[in-house]
């Protein structure tokens, strides 16, 4: 390269620099930008921290009453599924609906619940009415592995939704 | 440009947040051998602590079905066919205590 190239080469590239900071250089539209983006952040923080996923490791022995929570009862109200890892003995999960599915058996409902940070499938019983997206929603039953590797709540009892 | 930078600032926050609650509670696949690769190693153990390792002809073994870590295994030798379901996660052979994590079963179909 010449020293005569070497330098039309170097203008080319600070005029193609300057020509980014100009198409760049837009306070108020970067200003807009950043307030949709923080309203975006505030959204998904007031979408996922309400509610709440408390989780019974095991069974607690037959007659110990003493600090259950009400909603244990209901975590023996059901068959639980033999063909997922079992997590816990029952889980709780209250949060916003963010998804459903039907699926892959005609009457299959799945549910995508977030709450406390945390994103929870629920497994509803066949033929079940499907909560609308944005509604909270609260459920009881065994904790399993769900076969895309999330946790799956199989709903002995819908508490809400 | 000062603004362009919060933009991305924040965009790359919700983006993490995003990332973190959908990974937070799920199954990451250990970085070691496959479940169906345990399943067959323990699989040969046992049929080596049927037979021994000198077994050439009329010695298989076969994985039929599994469930969470409990495999089911038919194992055959020169003389019988036995069924076995292995627990991967607790299975073990030692030639002096011999196997554990292992339950016999009866063989179906």
């Amino acid at each position: 390269m010449t020293p005569v190239s070497r330098t039309r080469s170097g203008a080319a590239a600070r005029s193609t620099a300057a020509r980014v900071r100009v198409a760049l250089d837009r306070p108020r539209l970067w200003g807009a930008t950043a307030a949709l983006a923080a309203l975006v952040l505030c959204a998904l923080l007031l979408a996922a921290a309400p509610g709440s996923l408390q989780i019974i490791v095991h069974k607690p022995p037959t007659g110990a009453l003493a600090g259950r929570p009400g909603w244990e009862r209901w975590c023996s109200h059901g068959e639980v599924r033999l063909d997922r890892e079992r997590l816990a003995y029952c889980a709780r999960i209250d949060g916003r609906v963010v998804d459903s599915t039907h699926g892959p058996a005609r009457a299959e409902v799945h549910l995508a619940v977030v709450g406390d940070f945390h994103l929870v499938i629920v497994r509803l019983a066949d033929g079940s009415a499907t909560p609308s997206p944005g509604s909270r929603f609260t459920a009881v039953g065994p904790l399993v592995r769900a076969r895309d590797g999330q946790r799956e709540v199989q709903a002995f009892k819908v508490l809400r939704g | 440009m000062k603004w362009l930078g919060v933009t991305v600032a924040l965009l790359a926050a919700s983006a993490m947040l995003v990332t973190w609650i959908f990974l937070r509670d799920r199954h990451v696949p250990d970085w070691g051998p496959s479940r169906s690769a345990v399943a067959h190693e323990d699989a040969r153990a046992v049929l080596a602590s049927l037979e021994g390792y000198h077994c050439h002809t009329g010695c298989n073994y076969r994985l039929l079905s599994s469930s969470g870590s409990r495999w089911l295994a038919r194992v055959s030798v020169p003389w019988a066919t036995r069924c076995f379901e292995i627990d991967i996660k607790t299975f073990e052979y030692s030639p002096k205590d011999g196997l554990s994590g292992i339950e016999r079963v009866r063989c179906s179909g």
